[in-house]
């Protein structure tokens, strides 16, 4: 027996005009990405742009704080009577603007956790939960581009407001008001966000929040995960990994010598016979084997110089993204088998 | 021969670890020809649910194989529309984003026409937000957004449970109506029979992830007699069910010959027919010729 | 045109109740030879039947030469039913009948009862040669 091949046409009924075929939309999966997301889409901007707005009135404040101060003839060293009030209210715009740089820097090394959350939770592990991905993947779209669609909007977003976020945040520190409190660029809260790291991690987060969304199928738990897993791996960078990334350059000498503005990774004393001894071994000194025949310590320090910004910067951004790569490659390993 | 809409080979599927598992489905082969409307019906529980993901290409099998309409699901996935039974759609968008994002997502297929005619059906604000929507409204757009693909393959699960009658008919009407003008294949599953039995020529019983039927209505209808006399050998005929009361023997058989005249027979009902077999987990399976799988080495034969 | 309906308890195949709805519109003169019968998909949407069935009856239709399908037009009606003159008189002697039962005392059921049982009695020798002749057409 047939199919049924009665098939009048009925003429007025548009849904019986052939459709001109058009070529597939490769923007498709984005666009419906960006309408799903867009709540969350517009406020990261938003937040960027209230920001820079708060960090830049207060940088103009403290710039026009110090200028009247250097016309006051007070000095912050010597303060006199009459400048006691002047000195406070100048030292405390400096370190007003002090604060706002580092709330800056602290949420440039949080923003990347917290992007990787939001792709592990409300845009894979959701959709997985909700059962909505039923309805996305049997649309004429894949399942690895329903991926590729839902991880590249917040790549793009990440890159684009992080990179800009990175180049203010230099901006604000290097013209900031001379006498203000110095952010070393080996300080935790300001070497991230000195370089492309935030913009590394956020790309990091995006692929293992996926591959963790993938997996986990809950968003509350995947955005849990998501969290602990960009900020195990930026802990360990600052607490162990960083400071050999790049050679150290050794100092030994009867000073205790190192470059200005240098990161001093280790120190101590040398003894005669060439071993490296703490300072806690060495001291009192009499009673130490540190000394040599001159009566006096030979210090030695491992450090990096400040031209070692770049290169450790690089190689810990380079590391990074060679994590995000394995994260996003499982990721699509497991959307793949679909088809 | 017609060629398949579905063909499934040894299908099985497991839920949970290999020692820790639950098969909700196994040892599944039937074909399903083009152009047919076919009702999957069977209790709760029987794999409906497993069979239809299958075949949307949502779920691999952990065994055997399944195709549809020619190819692994996935390679088909945009001639295939699938409706599942939770209506799964996006809470935050509108009615109208909903659509559009059909269209998005399904470039040189879409239909707005067909997919308005379906939203337009219901008292629906095009503007409302997925999540304010009714059960029975949230369908509806879930069945606007699978027509609208003019989809060749059409697999619902579930899809009347919402509906109140009313919708449920003009809604069952649009269905056909364009299974009737393009020829779609429509598999549509159920635990109720009565909301599908004359919608679907075709038909496919499943219990215990096992499939019990398949094959045109018409012709399980005719395979099987329900015959009434004195207690006594059914002899050469399968028996589906057969029930004594003091000296009188009722029973459902598939005659194997001309039945003795010794028996009363009369025609069950596709209803009775199924409970029959739903009460008697043991009786055989039978597929009509049209519902077998091929074996996959005749078709190697064929092709090559 | 005709409109079907579908009536799911009546016990009375889902085809057979569109070629019984079609031949009685026949007999009424509400269908006349030329006139268009609506299309699957028109008769499916309203009745939410399968278009098989549809294409079944209207299949039976055609055999019984009662309609026709043209090629990308649709199916139109083709033959008449009912015999003219003799059936208003046939009409006129059943009226004159009926005006009779009901004057010797029989209620509407008892008539309807005697009349299908005669029917039944007539018709079934009939019935059973169409049974033959459409199985040797086949």
């Amino acid at each position: 027996m047939s199919a049924p091949t009665l098939r009048p046409p009925a003429p007025g009924d548009p849904a019986s005009g052939n459709p001109a075929p058009r070529p597939p939309a490769p923007r498709g999966p984005v666009l419906v990405t960006v309408r799903l997301h867009r709540l969350t889409l517009w406020a990261l901007p938003a937040l960027l742009v209230l920001a820079a707005a708060l960090m830049f009135y207060q940088w103009r404040h403290t710039a026009a704080v110090a200028a009247d101060f250097a016309g006051t003839g007070c000095s912050v060293e010597r303060t006199t009577q009459e400048c006691g009030d002047t000195v406070r209210y100048f030292v405390d715009s400096l370190f007003d603007l002090r604060r706002y740089l580092n709330y800056a820097g602290l949420a440039l090394l949080v923003l990347p956790g917290l992007v990787g959350a939001f792709v592990a939770g409300p845009v894979i592990a959701r959709e997985l939960e909700s059962g909505t991905y039923k309805l996305a993947w049997t649309q004429s779209v894949s399942p690895a581009r329903w991926l590729a669609a839902r991880l590249a909007v917040p790549t793009l977003w990440a890159v684009a407001l992080l990179s800009v976020a990175v180049v203010l945040f230099r901006w604000a520190q290097a013209t900031a008001p001379a006498g203000l409190y110095p952010l070393n660029w080996y300080d935790r809260l300001g070497f991230t966000g000195l370089g492309p790291l935030p913009v590394a991690y956020a790309l990091f987060g995006i692929a293992v929040g996926a591959l963790i969304g993938l997996l986990a199928r809950r968003t509350v738990v995947a955005m849990s995960l998501a969290l602990l897993a960009v900020g195990s791996v930026l802990a360990l960078f600052n607490q162990y990994l960083r400071s050999r990334l790049w050679p150290t350059v050794t100092a030994e000498g009867k000073q205790q010598y190192f470059e200005e503005n240098a990161w001093v990774v280790q120190q101590g004393a040398v003894t005669p016979s060439g071993r490296r001894a703490s300072y806690g071994e060495c001291l009192p000194i009499d009673l130490s084997p540190c000394a040599d025949a001159g009566g006096g310590l030979t210090h030695f320090v491992d450090y990096h110089p400040a031209a070692h910004f770049w290169p450790l910067q690089l190689v810990e951004t380079g590391i990074v993204l060679a994590l995000a790569a394995v994260a996003a490659f499982a990721a699509f390993r497991i959307v793949r088998r679909l088809g | 021969m017609t060629s398949s809409a579905i063909e499934a080979t040894g299908l099985g599927q497991r839920y949970g670890t290999r020692w820790k598992g639950r098969w909700a489905l196994r040892g599944c082969s039937f074909r399903i020809p083009t152009g047919r409307v076919c009702a999957l019906v069977g209790p709760n529980g029987a794999g409906k649910s497993t069979l239809l993901a299958q075949a949307a290409g949502l779920l691999l099998p952990t065994e055997g194989s399944v195709r549809t309409l020619g190819a692994v699901p996935s390679a088909a996935r945009e001639r295939i529309a699938y409706v599942a039974q939770e209506k799964p759609l996006y809470p935050r968008l509108t009615v109208d984003e909903t659509l559009r994002m059909g269209h998005t997502l399904n470039p040189g297929r879409w239909d707005a026409a067909t997919a308005e005619r379906i939203v337009e059906g219901g008292t629906l604000d095009r503007g409302a937000r997925i999540r304010t929507l009714s059960g029975g409204q949230r369908t509806r757009v879930a069945l606007a957004l699978a027509l609208g693909k003019r989809p060749e393959l059409l697999l619902l699960d579930e899809p009347m449970a919402d509906l109140d009658p009313l919708a449920r008919h003009q809604l069952m009407g649009i269905l056909l109506g364009g299974a009737a003008e393009h020829g779609t294949t429509v598999l549509i599953s159920s635990h109720i029979l009565a909301e599908l039995e004359n919608a679907c020529d075709y038909l496919l019983l499943m219990d215990g992830g096992r499939v019990r039927l398949g094959g045109e209505v018409d012709d399980i209808l005719t395979a099987h007699t329900v015959v009434t006399g004195p207690a006594g050998d059914l002899g050469p005929h399968t028996v589906v069910e057969s029930r004594t009361t003091g000296r009188q023997l009722t029973a459902l058989v598939r005659p194997d010959g001309p039945l003795d005249d010794t028996w009363q027979t009369h025609a069950p009902s596709l209803e009775e027919l199924l409970l029959s077999h739903l009460r008697s987990p043991d009786a055989p399976p039978l597929l009509t010729p049209s519902a077998e799988a091929e074996p996959a080495a005749l078709r190697k034969a064929v092709s090559a | 045109m005709i409109e079907y309906r579908i009536d799911r308890r009546s016990g009375v195949a889902t085809y057979l109740q569109i070629v019984q709805q079609t031949k009685q519109a026949l007999r009424l003169g509400l269908l006349e030879p030329g006139d268009k019968l609506p299309t699957a998909r028109e008769v499916v949407e309203a009745t939410a039947v399968n278009p098989n069935t549809v294409l079944k009856a209207y299949r039976e239709l055609e055999r019984e030469g009662l309609a026709e399908g043209r090629r990308g037009l649709g199916t139109f009606v083709r033959g008449t039913l009912g015999h003219g003159s003799a059936d208003s008189a046939l009409r006129a002697e059943l009226a004159a009948w009926v005006t009779r039962a009901r004057a010797e005392g029989m209620e509407k059921d008892d008539v309807t009862a005697l009349f299908t049982a005669v029917i039944d009695e007539t018709f079934e020798d009939k019935a059973f040669e169409d049974e033959t002749s459409k199985g040797d057409g086949a």
